[in-house]
């Protein structure tokens, strides 16, 4: 199996990262609920983004959130029938498992302005120089060969600092919930819809 | 031995550096060699293409073609490693519609065209979202933080960093937080004041003795010529007043007349209300701030009134032309 490319790929690569990443974190501590161990927590997860590859296309889902919890359900469930996993409480369990207490998304997770405070903490909070090649090739667009000029450095430390930064960032998206602006405001009860208020 | 996701991230950068054939060979090989290497790296390369979202975060794609936007984020790339290129100077400059802010510069100077709203990333980490046609003049200093409120409004969410205060200042009056949220709107006569989070201090500097301070939810209006000035806790009114930041225009008993003042802040196709004993008729709705039309054809709707709506302006309460 070799990496698609062209604009299917890019399609399924914005939606991992925009509306499936950002629930792992709750994914992992659901799952830890469900009794599954810190150190089987990664192949599962993997195994979930695996499944995502296998898609056609993914602007049917509606909820990435629920799909996501739904996703990782059966990769559990296939994981006991293989007897991968025996650390699990009880197949009994596991198929009572429903998804039903998972909640409504986060509503904030959608607004571009959470999301953009989510993005520049995240690489806000990486280390000095980890985070300067962070600013040069994500905000501002570089290429690794124009962030080593600009930074005055190697080619080979910018890509060192490249992978080190992304598995931090990969690490705090997994583990931490990162707070977003609160975002509340009185909504009309129809949008669109104009009520004289006398 | 690593694990599998940091494995993963090391070949997204190894990837997207500077690589041969012979870097992708062995990539093609390991991904394939286990399905878990599979899901890994599309979750490392879905993390680093997200992260290309800090670069231009704009609202409404409805106002500009995403063609426009390319382009913009073309030329801002373009200018971006000129300036690296050209030695690496830190300063940036960008006036005029469609500016796009720098994240590492010290000084820099944003305007925003009719109807644009952006969000920029400061220096400090601080966001500015600024608002339909407004300018501010952004200069971080190592003992201040100062915002200049050329024209128009913004909305600020300041990084915290009690050593170092975050100042807006418009004409003579000035607003003051260390880590909060809170927006400036310049007006004829004053500034309005909103604040979401923390607490500022807002004070005009030819009395200084007035100073006022606001916590969440509280707004005031801090007057040019120096008054007494009321703070009022109205956290939903404050909530109402920043809908802009979500491009909304959110009405809770507003007069007409103010409505369509506020729709006429963000579109060319301006709304005349030709019937000024109407403007007094509250309403209670939510619209997107570039759809006047949308606005016109329910306020005909809810008030049973004529509406005109012509290519280049709207009129409200005339029998002018039928709808």
């Amino acid at each position: 199996m070799t990496v698609k490319t062209g604009d299917a790929r890019k399609a399924l690569l914005a939606f991992v990262g925009t509306q499936i990443l950002p629930h792992e974190s709750d994914l992992r501590h659901w799952l830890l609920r469900l009794g599954v161990k810190a150190h089987e927590l990664d192949d599962i997860v993997q195994d979930v983004y695996c499944r995502l590859l296998r898609l056609e296309r993914v602007d049917h889902i509606e909820d990435p959130r629920a799909y996501l919890f739904r996703s990782a359900r059966n990769v559990l469930l296939e994981q006991v029938r293989k007897s991968k996993i025996v650390s699990i409480m009880t197949v009994q369990n596991l198929d009572e498992l429903g998804v039903a207490d998972l909640g409504p998304s986060p509503e904030s997770a959608a607004s571009s302005r959470a999301e953009l405070t989510r993005v520049l903490a995240l690489i806000g909070d990486l280390p000095e120089r980890c985070r300067q090649v962070f600013e040069l090739r994500k905000v501002h667009g570089l290429s690794q060969a124009e962030t080593a000029k600009a930074l005055r450095i190697s080619e080979n430390i910018v890509e060192k600092e490249t992978a080190k930064g992304l598995v931090l960032i990969l690490r705090h998206m997994a583990e931490a919930v990162v707070p977003d602006v609160p975002v509340r405001r009185p909504k009309p009860p129809e949008f669109g819809v104009l009520y004289a208020a006398d | 031995m690593l694990p599998i996701n940091d494995e993963a991230a090391q070949w997204v950068a190894r990837l997207n550096g500077d690589c041969d054939d012979r870097v992708r060979a062995e990539f093609e090989a390991w991904h394939d060699a286990d399905p878990r290497h599979q899901g890994a790296y599309l979750r490392a390369e879905a993390a680093w293409m997200m992260l290309d979202r800090a670069q231009v975060m704009t609202h409404g794609d409805t106002l500009h073609s995403r063609r426009a936007l390319e382009e913009k984020v073309k030329a801002h790339r373009a200018a971006v490693n000129r300036r690296y290129v050209l030695g690496g100077a830190m300063a940036a400059s960008v006036a005029g519609a469609g500016g796009v802010g720098y994240v590492l510069s010290h000084r820099l100077s944003f305007a925003t065209g009719l109807g644009e709203l952006r969000k920029v990333p400061l220096k400090d980490r601080s966001i500015a979202a600024v608002n339909t046609d407004s300018q501010i003049d952004v200069d971080m200093s190592e003992r201040l933080r100062h915002v200049a409120l050329v024209k128009g409004e913004a909305w600020f969410q300041v990084a915290k960093n009690p050593d170092v205060p975050f100042v807006v200042s418009a004409g003579d009056i000035r607003v003051r937080a260390v880590g909060t949220a809170f927006s400036v709107r310049r007006r004829k006569e004053g500034v309005d004041v909103l604040v979401t989070e923390g607490t500022v201090e807002a004070w005009n500097v030819n009395d200084k003795d007035g100073r006022v301070s606001l916590t969440a939810g509280h707004e005031a209006f801090v007057t040019e010529k120096p008054e007494v000035v009321a703070v009022n806790f109205r956290p939903d009114e404050v909530e109402r007043r920043l809908a802009w930041r979500e491009r909304e225009i959110i009405l809770n008993s507003e007069p007409l007349s103010d409505a369509v003042a506020e729709f006429n802040r963000y579109n060319a196709r301006q709304i005349v209300l030709a019937d000024p004993a109407l403007g007094a008729s509250q309403l209670v709705g939510g619209f997107q701030v570039d759809q006047p039309e949308t606005f016109a054809r329910a306020v005909h709707a809810a008030l049973n009134v004529p509406v005109s709506i012509q290519d280049d302006r709207i009129i409200i309460g005339t029998n002018a032309t039928a709808l």
